[in-house]
């Protein structure tokens, strides 16, 4: 190979021999990936976007709103510092304590800390007072630098009740954990080319979502069968021509247009029809009068010009810039589309491509919470207009703290994020932090959700694209209507925080860039360009200038960024096809990048010293990213890499063209995906179906559990830690929060009780405690007090109380009205006493009788549960009422329906227990947990499971836990050999005998162990049954729904059957009988239905009064229904009345 | 008809049984895990817990601990006659665990801190840890035990494995082996001693004497040497192997198995009697 001879002239550390690669081993890759995850936690994405909202958005929100005009001539107010202090809890007497998030949690209350503003009011253009005024309070997201219990020592935080390894990146909103989940959005401000849809006008067009902080706007310039182009924008009803706009724009001339789009001759060319289009309007004034001639109809010319340059300069390319001064870079940017549009249709550039993600962008936690309190300040500065406004109309002097309504920040901030309805219109940004299991919360933190319309089929946007490798994960995804829009992101992943791009234009504009304007200028003037062939450099978008040889620059900006000159976020590319080069360099938010070992020559820059320094805590992970050793590339650059998967890639001819080395392969899985072993082995939709179930796993959901008050939850009692590993696992937390048990598995069928899908577990294993689970509910309530001096009162409710439950309901309230610890319960109980004055004070004085009822508001033990009060947790809200949550707990053994999954998408319920002395047993005695039928594998190939039960016998037998990481695994053939060094069979099977006759089984069973999780279907939770029972208001059919204690459905085709088999009783009885029968007199000379006169006991028909013939007839009450409301519509049914046929 | 040998090692029996009927033997494996009786927890009365277990989960770990019975089946009446009764004389014995931390970071509670009321009656592993207690965290808990049955919970069951095996027949023809040098590989990786017999007589059968898990032979047969090895499982040569958990010596497990198997075939013959069949 000539490799040797090339490293030679590179630096002395690449200069090394292939077998000297051999400390990039998959041992200590999985080391740089581990430090990679260690130190940026697993949140790290919503925290960087919290922090850096916090540290710098806040701040420049406030100042975007900077000045506020009063209404009062010579008046108004300036918005200068703001300050967020520590979060507090502002109590009923008015003090001000520090919370921690626990409290928080338990008390109902949001975690929030108070933000101060300075205002000064500036009066005849002097500043006459200056105040800090407290203007509400902004959520604080748990761990963020705004959290003051973020840093403490896992010792600490178990002091204050936290779970050490909890890895925040969630909001504490009135006592619930609510995750800002990441929305993916096209990206903004940058122009994508697309072929316009078949049969339309429009051959190819190019499209732009214009947005700064508050505004976002599209627009579209299309490209017409006729060679003309147009535009269109949100602020201009209908299409403009392109040339119009541009000499609005300040380009008068055709020469000015044609040289602002492109410098080649050829693309000029191609402009003909478009400038001939507008030769009619040729300068900015009559351009302009255009425009305004489409919004201001009928006005004079002057007004027109006027509304044209205020929609220009305010609804046109918004992001650059909304003054004057920037209408010529806004005809450069217009330019550069209708460039890019005609390059298109020239076939020198392919069309864009929508779904790649250097083409998406996430908005992160940061930024939702941006826009919301974009929109909250516009409201709280339209209220400080308006008080200040009616209070200089009633006097002259105020103060701004007595005029400054906190509320209206805090709530609108604080509803948004309760109820996840956004800015927008869009719902469940916000959504309830899923606590089922650590892998479950895990995987909510790091979702990524695409609003894509979900209605719309859009298969290529739900489609696995390329360019997700190593940024989402290629498995976890829910199936049905949100297939491939739910996404979640992959371990190695960072997403930018975004960085100023004015500094990186400094730096990059001395590295060769001849500026847009200066190359126009030249080329106008020799009327030919030398620019034409050079590259185009576009940075977050926009079109800067030019470089003479485009990848050379890229480079140098890469090794600016290597050596740490420019910041370590900007990523550039250099993409060229046929006559267009361009160089994008980025610097904006919310691209998902991923970290490479960068190769010099084909070698590794990172050392084995590195390695070793790494491995001894010496250096970090970001430490090497300083040293450029290791970086971070975005989707975009990635399309200028060549990346080797592994070592060994490097040591083939050819290596010398990679550019970076993967850093770890597994990297590539989401959380979810990174528990399944072998995952390599098995179908992939299986390993999406282990991802979707691994959040269904009871478990350990939290360190915290006995002192938190969750609504519900499930806690396992002897979560075990797999024998069968793979590297993430302990990284993620999972070895330390589990949520299964190694289970005795064999694969056989015996009794016939396992077939299609079911499970036999051995019933003796149950009663040792296998997979044994708690679940917890808690019941709350608030002892509140109501306008009026009226209030609730948490006591035992005496008898005379409206909706009285009966004594035996209230017997284990203690006299205080609240149950005891240990004491067990059965639903309808009382946990809660409490009692609550009349709603409406009228309710009671019609009827005359005792004007202060009150009525039984207690808490009872939900329909269908049980268990044993676990505690009792007895505080105060921030209004100073009462608040009490009892929690009640529930012993639950698995029984026959109770779900169960592997780890390979193999999921089941319970067919039977058999006891120890009736199952299958091994010659050494080893009797399984559960058997699973054989069927279950062939049509799945879920070959994980069958090796994963051979790897945990192998770690049983050897006392060795086996690693099973996808791609980087032990070899199979080394855990055979093992098994066969313990004396067992290598293909894992081992001759058993029937535990019910005795005798030797005909063939040898595979028998191993595997990690078995326990899902929350558990049918005690679910199964139910009906004889009688309670009946809607409405209709008078039984309730739906096991909760309301409801009826099973006898639906449709049900109803069908009987039909079919002419069993007319038996469907009178189903329907009528069992339903909502009831008796309704009905006039047999009108057919109109009658009512029941109590005083007289006679029945009245509404035509014919008492001399009507009434008779009683037996109808559904439904069918009554819909008798009386065409009534209300004015159609006047009538019933013939004859006598019953039959009997 | 015989056996032909026992063998008892601490806590583990194994004997060898000539020409008995495998319906017989199997009876007695299963009666040994289900029906033989010993003490253990039945019942426990919480005084205190604050400990970070549950009550019940308490309980069903202090259920889990085998106790030593060798006396109390003598002592204490059998489950059937205690099951309905409440006050009854010579059913229950109780013991006692009350332990408090109240300084040390972490105190582990083993079965060695129960106090037993019955001096016959004590948890024959004293190191199994029971919980862990943190600062300020006590239990004291009352224990209540009574002899049972594996069949009703197989914490009552006094062994850990009874198994009943074959003794396994090995026919081996060489000749007829597609690879002889692989199958006497894998062959001796479950036996040397079978590999050099096997490719010293060529041909022949033997009966494997001392074995302990037959699978690699058979993966042998299936495998490697398909056509040459054939395992056969001997019908009237059977071996019973059980583990006790140490509640009831091995001896006494067979005495009490065989005991209940005797009592349920008189109870067969009686109904039998009965109904005027015999």
């Amino acid at each position: 190979m000539s490799t040797d001879q090339e490293a030679s002239t590179g630096p002395a550390e690449s200069s090394k021999k292939p077998s000297e690669l051999s400390f990039l081993n998959e041992e200590n890759r999985w080391l740089l990936a581990r430090k990679f995850i260690e130190e940026q936690g697993l949140s790290r994405q919503h925290l960087d976007s919290y922090n850096r909202f916090v540290g710098e958005m806040l701040q420049e929100i406030v100042d975007e709103q900077g000045e506020v005009e009063l209404s009062v001539k010579d008046l108004k107010f300036k918005l200068g510092k703001l300050e967020v202090l520590k979060p507090v809890s502002r109590e009923a007497d008015g003090s001000e304590i520090e919370i921690t998030p626990f409290e928080a949690r338990v008390r109902n209350i949001t975690y929030a800390a108070p933000m101060y503003l300075e205002i000064s009011l500036v009066e005849n253009g002097i500043e006459s007072t200056k105040e800090r005024v407290y203007i509400g309070d902004l959520p604080v997201m748990v761990k963020s630098k705004l959290d003051p219990y973020g840093s403490l020592s896992p010792e600490e935080l178990v002091k204050i009740n936290e779970d050490p390894y909890d890895p925040g990146g969630y909001f504490i909103i009135n006592g619930t954990e609510k995750v800002l989940v990441a929305q993916e959005d096209m990206v903004t401000n940058r122009i994508l080319v697309d072929e316009g849809k078949p049969n339309t006008n429009i051959l190819y067009s190019a499209k732009l979502i214009s947005s700064t902080g508050s505004y976002r706007i599209s627009i579209m310039l299309d490209l017409h069968k006729d060679g003309t182009m147009s535009v269109s924008f949100g602020g201009i009803p209908g299409k403009v021509p392109f040339a119009v706009l541009m000499r609005a724009l300040g380009f008068e001339s055709d020469r000015d247009i044609a040289y602002a789009v492109s410098l080649h001759p050829e693309v000029q060319n191609h402009l003909l029809p478009s400038l001939e289009v507008a030769k009619e309007i040729m300068t900015t004034k009559d351009a302009l009068d255009y425009l305004g001639g489409r919004v201001a109809i009928g006005q004079t010319r002057e007004v027109r010009i006027e509304r044209a340059e205020q929609i220009i300069d305010k609804y046109f390319l918004p992001h650059l810039g909304s003054s004057k001064a920037n209408r010529k870079d806004k005809g450069y940017f217009l330019a550069q589309m209708a460039s890019m549009v005609l390059e298109l249709y020239l076939g020198w550039r392919e069309p864009d491509d929508r779904d790649h993600y250097g083409n998406k962008r996430l908005k992160l936690a940061g930024d939702l919470l941006a826009t919301l309190y974009r929109s909250a300040l516009k409201s709280f500065v339209k209220d400080l207009k308006y008080q200040a406004e009616k209070s200089l109309a009633r006097n002259r002097r105020f103060k701004i703290s007595g005029i400054v309504r906190p509320d209206v920040l805090t709530e609108k901030l604080r509803h948004s994020l309760a109820t996840g309805a956004w800015v927008g219109g869009k719902t469940g940004v916000s959504q309830l932090l899923d606590r089922t299991n650590w892998m479950s919360m895990l995987s909510h933190l790091r979702r990524v959700v695409s609003p894509l319309s979900r209605s719309q089929p859009l298969f290529k946007a739900r489609d696995l694209h390329g360019t997700q490798w190593g940024r989402m994960c290629p498995f976890e995804t829910p199936e049905g209507p949100n297939c491939g829009l739910v996404k979640s992101l992959s371990l190695l992943t960072y997403i930018t925080v975004g960085i100023d791009e004015k500094k990186v234009k400094q730096t990059i504009m001395k590295l060769g860039i001849i500026s847009l304007d200066d190359a126009i200028k030249e080329s106008l003037e020799k009327g030919e360009s030398k620019y034409a062939d050079w590259s185009k450099v576009i940075l977050n978008g926009k079109l800067i200038g030019f470089v003479q040889d485009g990848e050379k620059f890229a480079k140098s900006i890469r090794q600016m960024r290597r050596k740490g000159e420019i910041h370590h976020e900007v990523n550039v590319a250099y993409l060229q096809h046929d006559n267009v080069k361009e160089v994008y360099v980025n610097t904006d938010a919310g691209r998902i990048r991923r970290p490479l070992i960068i190769l010099r020559n084909g070698k590794p820059l990172i050392t084995k010293k590195d390695i070793d320094q790494l491995k001894k805590g010496e250096k970090s992970f970001s430490d090497l990213v300083k040293e450029g050793k290791i970086e971070y590339i975005d989707a975009d650059e990635e399309e200028n890499t060549y990346i080797a998967l592994n070592v060994s890639d490097l040591l083939k001819e050819g290596a010398e063209e990679f550019t970076h080395l993967e850093v770890w392969v597994p990297g590539i899985f989401g959380t979810s995906a990174s528990t399944i072993p072998y995952a390599d082995h098995n179908q992939s939709p299986r390993n999406t179906y282990q991802s979707a179930m691994v959040k269904q796993a009871l478990g350990l959901y939290s360190a915290n559990f006995t002192m938190r008050t969750d609504s519900r939850a499930h806690v396992l009692h002897q979560p075990e830690k797999p024998l069968v590993q793979t590297n993430a696992l302990d990284v993620i937390g999972y070895n330390n929060r589990p949520a299964g048990q190694n289970a005795v598995v064999a694969i056989m069928s015996f009794t016939g009780y396992n077939i299609e899908d079911a499970l036999i577990f051995n019933k003796s294993s149950t009663e040792r405690g296998f997979l044994r689970s708690t679940f917890f509910r808690l019941y709350s309530t608030e002892e509140k007090k109501y306008p009026g001096g009226q209030e609730d009162k948490i006591e035992v409710p005496e008898s005379g109380v409206k909706g009285y439950r009966g004594i035996e309901i209230y017997r284990k309230l203690d006299s205080d009205g609240i149950i005891s610890p240990e004491v067990e319960v059965k639903d309808g109980e009382a946990l809660i006493g409490k009692t609550s004055p009349p709603r409406f004070l009228e309710e009671f004085r019609e009827y005359g009788f005792g004007a202060n009822v009150r009525k039984d508001t207690s808490v009872t033990i939900r329909y269908g549960e049980k268990g044993v009060v676990d505690s009792v947790f007895i505080t105060e809200t921030q209004e100073g009422d009462k608040l009490v949550k009892v929690r009640v707990r529930d012993y639950r053994i698995p029984e026959i329906g109770d779900k169960f999954a592997s780890r390979h998408g193999q999921k089941g319920v319970i067919g039977l227990l058999i006891p120890q002395y009736d199952m299958p047993y091994t010659e050494d005695g080893v009797v399984p947990d559960i058997i699973i039928n054989p069927h279950a594998f062939p049509s799945r190939m879920t070959l994980g499971q069958l090796l994963e039960t051979l790897a945990g016998k192998t770690a049983a037998l050897t006392g060795k836990l086996v690693n099973a990481t996808p791609f980087s695994k032990e070899p199979i053939e080394e855990i055979k050999l093992r098994l066969l060094n313990k004396g067992y069979s290598p293909d894992g099977r081992e001759v058993m005998y029937d535990g019910r006759t005795g005798e030797v089984l005909g063939k040898p069973i595979m028998i191993g162990i595997v990690y078995y999780q326990r899902l929350h279907h558990l049918v005690s939770d679910k199964f139910h049954a009906r004889a009688r029972g309670p009946v809607q208001l409405l209709t008078r059919q039984p309730t739906e729904g096991r909760a309301r204690e409801g009826g099973l459905r006898f639906g449709e085709m049900e109803r069908d059957v009987l039909i079919g088999h002419g069993t007319a009783m038996l469907l009178r009885e189903r329907l009528l009988e069992s339903s909502d029968k009831t008796t309704v007199y009905v006039c047999n000379k009108c057919g109109h239905i009658g009512w029941y006169d109590r005083n007289r006991n006679t029945y009245v028909c509404p035509v014919h009064g008492d001399k009507g013939d009434m008779h009683p007839v037996e109808m559904a009450y439904g069918f009554k229904l819909l008798l009386q409301e065409m009534m209300s519509m004015g159609i006047m049914p009538r019933l013939k009345v004859s006598d019953f046929i039959g009997e | 008809m015989g056996i032909q040998s026992i063998s008892v090692d601490g806590e583990t029996a194994e004997i060898r049984f000539l020409d008995v009927p495998t319906e017989l033997l199997s009876a007695l494996r299963r009666i040994i895990i289900e029906e033989v009786p010993t003490m253990a927890v039945d019942n426990v009365l919480v005084l205190e817990n604050n400990s970070i277990l549950h009550d019940e989960v308490l309980a069903h770990r202090l259920a889990m601990i085998p106790f030593y019975s060798e006396k109390a089946v003598e002592k204490y009446s059998s489950p059937e006659k205690c099951i309905e009764c409440t006050q009854c004389e010579g059913c229950y014995t109780r013991a006692f665990l009350e332990v408090s931390n109240e300084d040390s970071d972490r105190r582990v509670v083993y079965a060695k801190d129960i106090r037993p009321e019955d001096p016959d009656v004590y948890p024959v592993i004293p190191d199994i840890p029971i919980i862990v207690l943190g600062k300020g965290q006590k239990i004291s808990v009352e224990l209540e035990l009574r002899l049972g049955r594996g069949k009703e919970h197989i914490k009552w069951s006094p062994v850990s494995i009874s198994v009943l095996l074959s003794v396994p027949l090995v026919e081996f023809d060489i000749s007829a082996c597609q690879n002889s040098e692989d199958c006497l590989k894998c062959v001796s990786s479950f036996s040397e001693e079978l590999s050099k017999i096997i490719s010293k007589k060529k041909k022949g059968e033997l009966k494997l004497e001392k074995f302990s898990n037959t699978s690699v032979l058979r993966f042998c047969e299936d495998r490697p040497c398909k056509g040459c090895i054939k395992v056969n499982y001997l019908e009237n040569e059977r071996i019973l192997r059980f583990e006790s958990t140490g509640s009831l010596s091995p001896k006494t497990i067979i005495d009490l198995s065989l005991k209940t198997l005797r009592e349920k075939l008189e109870r067969v013959d009686r109904m039998m009697d009965e109904i005027g069949v015999s």
